[in-house]
């Protein structure tokens, strides 16, 4: 009875090993390959396929290999690029990969990590030689998804037979290196500098036409308002005229002797003036009013 | 697919033994059952269990006699309570709440099945299946550009400008699980991508529109981009939107791009000092020319006036004078010879005399 208890004890502890060894879990994230001592048996669950789940496979003799199933990152800092004008850039990508082929993942590479070494190579060596020939702002801004294309077809090429799929190949940064990083800053501190003088100096432009129109406008109002003026003076003078006119054309003779003696008197008047006569002359202003006189006869 | 078959019957474990042995012969269950392990022996303890309790209902506390005499006293009964409770604790890790806002992804042995909507569920415990929780409707966000390395980009017109900015993504709700299930590290994807799409962007706009009025297209481009890339992973990420936090000069250079601004405001500052300047004297000049113009006015009357009087005179003399010209003549000269002798110096000289008229020169002036 005691006997067979622990024979039932050892047999159920045997069953359980032997049970445990005879299944597998694949995750939905995980593919796996069954390899009978050495020889691959079969592959579970690689992308495109859904066969996540338990797995049975023969004891002891079968072991599993389990690779990731999902699209995988993988960064690849500091890529130094000469661009064709041998100017610098410091390109970091970044891979998107997924494991397509286990069995042929695991004779070539094996592992994850011998995988991502091969990788990072290839992908420096296929974004050099895609960069090498072209002009910084082709790879900046114009040509970068082309140029993305083109690394990911080459990559792809150079990477085939080793059960890897590249899903994308980015580049992240494509920045100039710190030295010439300097030399834009200086570029794009001298280029303001420029507009901010620009400015200023359209400013004082504005505001000199602003000044010099006013100065204008002012010289303008006074000489039209002078123009007035001299014809609003003309316009008396001429008024008067013709009233003189009307007055004196009534007797012109009796006018100009009116008129001389007002001229004799206003142009004699007391204080500034010195008479030296002779007694024959005492009859002072005879000169300018004889002619008068004597028309009057 | 094997597997398949037994999920739409009535389930590996529902069945039991019975399932067990009429599986066909691919199941991986059939196993479990020929080893005795697993579902059979399950089976196995629950009837002794049950046999157990109906003993107890009969005899009331005779069981426990009759249970002493079968074994080692309390023995089968205390392992049974205790498998019992190992039994439903291993039963309650079937039993998953989800919360309002998530998902719950169940896999089968790793596969996954379905997702639990929020609300009370159960599934099968583990080991055979699982569960893992996902905030799918929650709002993520993610950071970009909060140091210089990934601030600073460059522009199709080879300037340096420093952008940050956030995008607010959250699980793709028809399939979250594509979260988990198809990409590795999903969210330092979409950082990655999120940066490359950004500066593939801004690599093509010019440095003023990023900085100025480009913004919103930049984050609608990017949005676009980065949402059809993160298709194509099959990520299940769902972009919400991208935010551009900052976009401006770096700080390298950001005195120069503010002396622009001053320099806009010199600029204007003098415009209104020239403006000032014009209002101020235009309106002086037009008070001057009213003033030319008053004087001219004031002349013209003055002169009208004058002329006016002077004639007025002048008529009333002629009407005296027409009345007896030659006395009144006579009358005018001598009295304005009067009115002229009488207000100067004078000095008379006889010619006949033989003086010599010596005359100081001004003498009245040089006495002054």
């Amino acid at each position: 009875m005691r006997g067979l208890g622990i024979f039932a004890l050892i047999l159920a502890a045997a069953a359980l090993i032997v049970g445990m060894n005879s299944f597998f879990i694949v995750n939905q994230t995980e593919q796996a390959l069954v390899l009978q001592v050495g020889k691959a048996q079969a592959a579970y669950n690689a992308p495109g396929q859904n066969q996540a789940g338990l797995k049975i496979k023969t004891p002891f003799i079968q072991n599993v290999i389990k690779y990731d199933r999902r699209n995988i990152g993988l960064d690849i800092p500091n890529i130094e690029v000469l661009a064709s004008n041998q100017e610098q850039l410091i390109v970091d990508a970044f891979v998107r990969y997924q494991i397509s082929d286990p069995l042929a993942f695991y004779q070539r590479l094996q592992t994850q990590r011998v995988a991502e070494n091969q990788l990072s190579q290839f992908t420096n060596t296929a974004i050099r030689n895609a960069l090498a020939n072209k002009l910084p702002e082709e790879i900046i801004s114009g040509q970068r998804a082309t140029l993305m294309d083109e690394i990911r077809e080459n990559l792809s090429t150079s990477i085939s037979g080793r059960g890897i799929d590249i899903i994308d190949v980015r580049i992240r940064r494509a920045d100039l290196p710190a030295d010439v990083s300097e030399r834009v800053f200086r570029r794009m501190e001298a280029a303001r500098n420029q507009e901010a003088e620009l400015i200023r100096a359209n400013g004082d432009k504005q505001a000199q036409a602003v000044r010099a129109k006013a100065d204008r406008d002012r010289t303008v109002i006074l000489a039209e308002a002078n123009q007035k003026s001299e014809e609003i003076r003309g316009e008396g003078d001429a008024k008067r005229n013709e009233i003189y006119a009307s007055a004196y054309g009534r007797d012109p003779e009796f006018f100009r002797f009116q008129r001389a003696l007002i001229a004799c008197e206003t142009s004699l008047k007391k204080g500034n003036t010195q008479i030296v006569i002779g007694p024959d002359n005492l009859g002072l202003c005879d000169e300018f009013i004889d002619a008068a006189r004597k028309n009057s006869k | 697919m094997p597997w398949d078959d037994k999920t739409k019957g009535s389930g590996p474990w529902g069945g039991g033994g019975g399932d067990n042995g009429g599986g066909d012969g691919n199941s991986p269950w059939k196993r479990p059952s020929g080893g005795g392990s697993g579902g059979g022996d399950l089976e196995d303890q629950m009837r002794r269990m049950q046999e157990r309790f109906r003993q107890r209902g009969n005899g009331g506390g005779g069981g426990r006699r009759r249970g002493g005499g079968s074994g080692p006293n309390f023995g089968p009964l205390g392992i049974l309570v205790l498998a019992g409770i190992a039994l439903i604790a291993w039963l309650m890790t079937g039993v998953v709440v989800v919360d309002e806002g998530s998902r719950a992804a169940v896999f089968r042995f790793g596969q996954w099945q379905t997702n639990f909507t929020p609300g009370l569920h159960f599934h099968l415990p583990a080991p055979i299946e699982t569960h893992v929780v996902m905030p799918s409707e929650k709002q993520q966000e993610t950071q970009i550009g909060n140091n210089s390395n990934e601030a600073l980009m460059l522009t199709g017109d080879e300037n340096i400008v420093d952008v940050r900015f956030r995008v607010f993504w959250f699980y793709d709700p028809s399939n979250p699980e594509n979260f988990i299930l198809n990409v590795d590290g999903g969210s330092e994807l979409l950082k990655a991508s999120a940066e490359s799409v950004m500066r593939e962007v801004v690599g093509k706009s010019k440095l003023d529109d990023v900085i100025t009025t480009g913004r919103s297209t930049i984050s609608e481009q990017v949005k676009i981009q980065l949402q059809a890339l993160m298709n194509d992973y099959r990520a299940g990420i769902q972009v919400q939107n991208v935010e551009i936090q900052e976009a401006a000069a770096p700080a390298q250079v950001r005195q120069a791009f503010i002396d622009v601004v001053n320099a806009g405001q010199d600029a204007e500052k003098a415009i209104q000092e020239a403006n000032k300047y014009a209002n101020d004297i235009i309106p002086r000049a037009e008070g001057q020319a009213q003033q030319v113009l008053q004087n001219a006015e004031a002349y013209r009357e003055q002169v009208i006036a004058n002329a006016t009087g002077e004639a007025a005179r002048f008529n009333s003399i002629l009407d005296e004078y027409r009345k007896a010209p030659q006395v009144t003549r006579e009358r005018m000269y001598l009295e304005t010879m009067e009115r002229v002798l009488g207000n100067t110096d004078k000095m008379v000289l006889d010619s006949g005399s033989g003086a010599v008229p010596y005359l100081p020169i001004n003498p009245s002036r040089s006495s002054q």
